[in-house]
């Protein structure tokens, strides 16, 4: 018996040391994966994920190390059979643990197997049989430490402070990439800078690829018409009025596109106005042009906004298969060419279409300042003029017209020259998505007969004489002799 | 049974003496003398394969030798008929002059039968020694005889000369407890081999061991310990060569035709027990069942004509099985 305690005890011993490396092993794993919510609000920030992600990734952690800690709980039979294995002991520790913990089971030669066993146990080394060994986990962990370390450290280098809060990511761009694009970063903060001109004709200008200085500081409303620009709805304008613009006479569908770009930049020079409300009343609306910028107003909606307009923009020209704006009308005024034309140089239908617009804006701006209680007919009228702003330049001397006046004035020659340039297909393309219906197409009816020429063939058959003994091959064997042969053959062949 | 750890001791030696008097007979094969040994033990059949000249039947002769023991020998030819193996009714006249029909015993009643090139003689002779392995009977008649314990067959075939040869039956090859392969000596043992040839006295083999201490090693090596995660090693290791089972092993399901029967893992306790046993251990470890795995599968597996087509051996598949098979349970 004294033997048995013995074998117990040093499994024992050996059991504790491995759970020890399990919980070792296990709590690693867990601290490792609590670790990957600070590293991912250190990289992204608590204005991306929130807070509660730690929390999260801490509970996780936990009970993925519990439940592997218990799953991985190894049995004193278990931790004899490692201990068999690591000294070579032919599993005599083993077998005399079991039997010495089963006595039922035990045989008459069980002492005698004991008394074998117990010197072994004895003499080994545990730490040789339960080894210290580093977990993959503690590479992760060392991984994870290191990688949280590197971005504190970013985010300590950029902001002077360990603040969560903002994304890793700009922060890090802009501290280290500010130097090649320097001049970009300084146009757009110089086009930020309140008073000193309107987003929306910064935003613009950078749209029609002018590489030209900034723009004066009084310029005109961003989708004021060009000369002659005559009023009227989107489609209709664009149809009539493409071969005309110079830089902002866009088709509708980028029309609609720039009208609300330059809404949003109204918006952001007002700070107060919805886009919804004032997308054309603002654009109108000289004053909306030197409108204050909204304090704080987020540089990610001007570059999303500027990107989106330049996407527009890349996409309008190479449709027009047109030159940048620049050179479209030579002896202009850069002014000019940015669209930015001024009341003055406008005829007097784009004079009163940019006084109407602004009187829109205007009471636009009124109707939000006031709570959103603005009357129906200049809303009515912001709208009906909004085609005419976002739209091209007419014929000077045209006139205004409502929506659809210009339908049926398209005559062969212009869409000749549309078509030419390519735009009328797309046009048609584009009404075409917003047609639904029914198609009738008739057909001339008439008997249709699918006729396959007749072609006589004839084949031979010729016995080679070969004999082919089945008895000789079991049915359960055919499948593997035709195998065979298949397989010689294709050895024959190579 | 087991009086103390003397008797314990005592076992031991005698198989240890029984394999050194062998060795004054027999240069090297000490695996094939060891199966010899273990089948004899554990009270199962052996079947010896190799080619000709490679000291097959020396061995078995050399075993007979080394033991007070009954042992036969018979050449399997073809014309080999049943009742020249189990003994057939002679009519018998006795000293009055009266006549009477007389059971004359054939070479099987013996405790060490040498069956030679047994794959010579026809499926019938073959079979006539079916009940006698498994059964330890013999039936002529209506009358049935006990073989004596211990009972040992050992059969020898060679893999060539193929022509005019009838293969065992698979029922008849899973009787044997193991088959061992006999290859060719090293150059070492050759050179033993051919001074001893060379000397002018022949060895000669002693009488070590009677069918009583054959018994009683018999005895003490069934009350060898085996521990349940050593049994399961060698169940999982049967189970992994049915290839309709779902722990059938890859090798097993594109290889095997049939796999290891039953019959395999009894092979596997059985001759693990007497082989720990005759290295001093009262266990069976499972380094014993690797070790026996080969000798006590390789002919109860029956492979497909993929692997013979591809030249896979029984061997082969088995190594392979035995090489991914995890070891340890609790």
């Amino acid at each position: 018996m004294a033997n048995s305690a013995t074998l117990l005890d040093v499994v024992e011993t050996a059991r504790k040391r491995a759970r020890g490396q399990i919980t070792l092993r296990e709590a690693t794993l867990a601290l490792t994966i609590a670790l990957l919510g600070p590293l991912a609000l250190a990289a992204m920030g608590t204005e991306l994920l929130p807070a509660g992600l730690l929390l999260v990734f801490l509970l996780a952690g936990l009970g993925l190390g519990v439940y592997r800690w218990l799953r991985q709980q190894p049995s004193p039979y278990g931790v004899a059979q490692r201990i068999d294995a690591a000294w070579q002991a032919e599993d005599q520790i083993s077998t005399a643990y079991y039997f010495a913990s089963h006595p039922a089971e035990a045989g008459p030669l069980t002492p005698y197997q004991n008394e074998k066993a117990v010197p072994l146990a004895l003499a080994g080394d545990l730490r040789r049989a339960i080894p210290f060994e580093l977990s993959r986990s503690t590479y992760a962990l060392g991984a994870v430490v290191l990688a949280l370390a590197a971005l504190l450290g970013v985010r300590y280098g950029t902001q002077s402070n360990l603040s969560l809060k903002p994304p890793l990511a700009p922060l890090a761009l802009t501290s280290l990439f500010a130097a090649p694009e320097g001049d970009e970063l300084r146009r757009d903060e110089l086009a930020r800078v309140p008073g000193k001109g309107d987003e929306p004709a910064q935003s613009l200008r950078k749209d029609s690829r002018l590489e030209e200085p900034p723009a004066p500081l009084e310029s005109e409303p961003v989708a004021m018409p060009a000369e002659g620009a005559p009023t009227g709805d989107a489609v209709g304008d664009a149809d009539a009025g493409l071969p005309e613009v110079e830089g902002l006479s866009v088709d509708s569908e980028f029309g609609d596109e720039l009208a609300t770009g330059a809404t949003e930049g109204a918006d952001q020079g007002e700070g107060q106005a919805e886009a919804k409300d004032v997308s054309s009343g603002s654009e109108g609306e000289p004053g909306a042009d030197q409108g204050k910028p909204e304090d704080g107003a987020p540089s990610e909606e001007s570059n999303d906004l500027l990107s989106r307009l330049q996407d527009a923009f890349k996409n309008m020209l190479s449709s027009m298969k047109m030159d940048p704006p620049s050179g479209s009308e030579p002896g202009q005024p850069p002014d000019q060419d940015s669209g930015q034309s001024s009341p003055a140089e406008g005829t007097p239908t784009g004079q009163e279409a940019a006084g109407e617009a602004s009187q829109a804006g205007e009471s636009a701006s009124e109707s939000e300042g006031s709570g959103g209680a603005a009357p129906e007919a200049p809303q009515e009228l912001t709208q009906g003029e909004s085609g005419s702003e976002s739209s091209g330049a007419p014929p000077e001397g045209a006139t205004s017209s409502s929506a659809g006046s210009n339908d049926g004035s398209k005559n062969l020659a212009e869409s000749a020259q549309l078509a030419a340039m390519g735009e009328l297909s797309e046009l048609y393309q584009q009404r075409a998505e917003d047609m639904s219906g029914e198609v009738l197409i008739e057909t001339q009816a008439a008997p249709q007969q699918l006729q396959t020429p007749y072609t006589p063939t004839s084949a031979g058959h010729r016995d080679l004489g070969g004999q082919v003994s089945r008895d000789e091959i079991p049915f359960a064997y055919r499948q593997y002799v035709q195998k065979y042969f298949e397989a010689l053959r294709q050895k024959s062949e190579n | 049974m087991v009086a103390s750890e003397q008797f314990l001791q005592v076992v031991t030696d005698q198989i240890k003496l029984v394999r050194d008097e062998i060795g004054k007979v027999i240069v090297g094969h000490d695996a094939v003398v060891e199966g010899v040994i273990i089948a004899l033990v554990s009270g199962g059949h052996v079947l010896l394969e190799g080619v000709p000249g490679l000291g097959k039947t020396t061995i078995l002769r050399t075993l007979g030798g080394t033991m007070h023991l009954d042992y036969s020998r018979i050449q399997f030819t073809p014309d080999l008929m049943p009742a020249d193996i189990i003994g057939s009714m002679i009519l018998e006249t006795d000293s009055v002059g009266s006549k009477e029909l007389r059971f004359q015993r054939g070479p099987i009643f013996a405790h060490l039968v040498l069956a030679d090139e047994i794959n010579r003689a026809t499926p019938r002779t073959q079979s006539a020694l079916l009940e006698a392995m498994q059964e330890r009977t013999v039936t002529t008649g209506t009358t049935t005889y006990r073989l004596e314990d211990p009972f040992l067959v050992m059969a020898t075939q060679n893999p060539l000369e193929m022509e005019g040869t009838y293969p065992l039956p698979e029922a008849q090859l899973d009787r044997f407890l193991l088959k061992l392969i006999v290859g060719y000596p090293t150059k070492a043992e050759m050179e033993e081999i051919v001074d001893r040839t060379m000397a002018a006295t022949t060895p000669t083999v002693h009488q070590v061991i009677n069918q009583e201490q054959v018994l009683d090693v018999r005895r003490a090596a069934h009350e060898v310990l085996v521990a349940p995660h050593v049994r399961d090693f060698a169940i999982r290791l049967i189970l992994a060569t049915q290839p309709e089972q779902e722990e059938a092993h890859e090798l097993a399901k594109k290889y095997i035709r049939y796999g290891s029967s039953p019959r395999g893992a009894q092979a596997l306790m059985q001759a693990g027990r007497v082989r720990a046993l005759m290295r001093g251990r009262l266990n069976v470890s499972i380094g014993d069942i690797r070790e026996l795995a080969l000798p006590a599968l390789r002919h109860r597996i029956i492979l497909n004509f993929d692997a013979h087509a591809e030249g896979k051996t029984a061997d082969q598949v088995v190594a392979g099985i035995l090489g991914s098979l995890r070891e340890g349970s609790a």
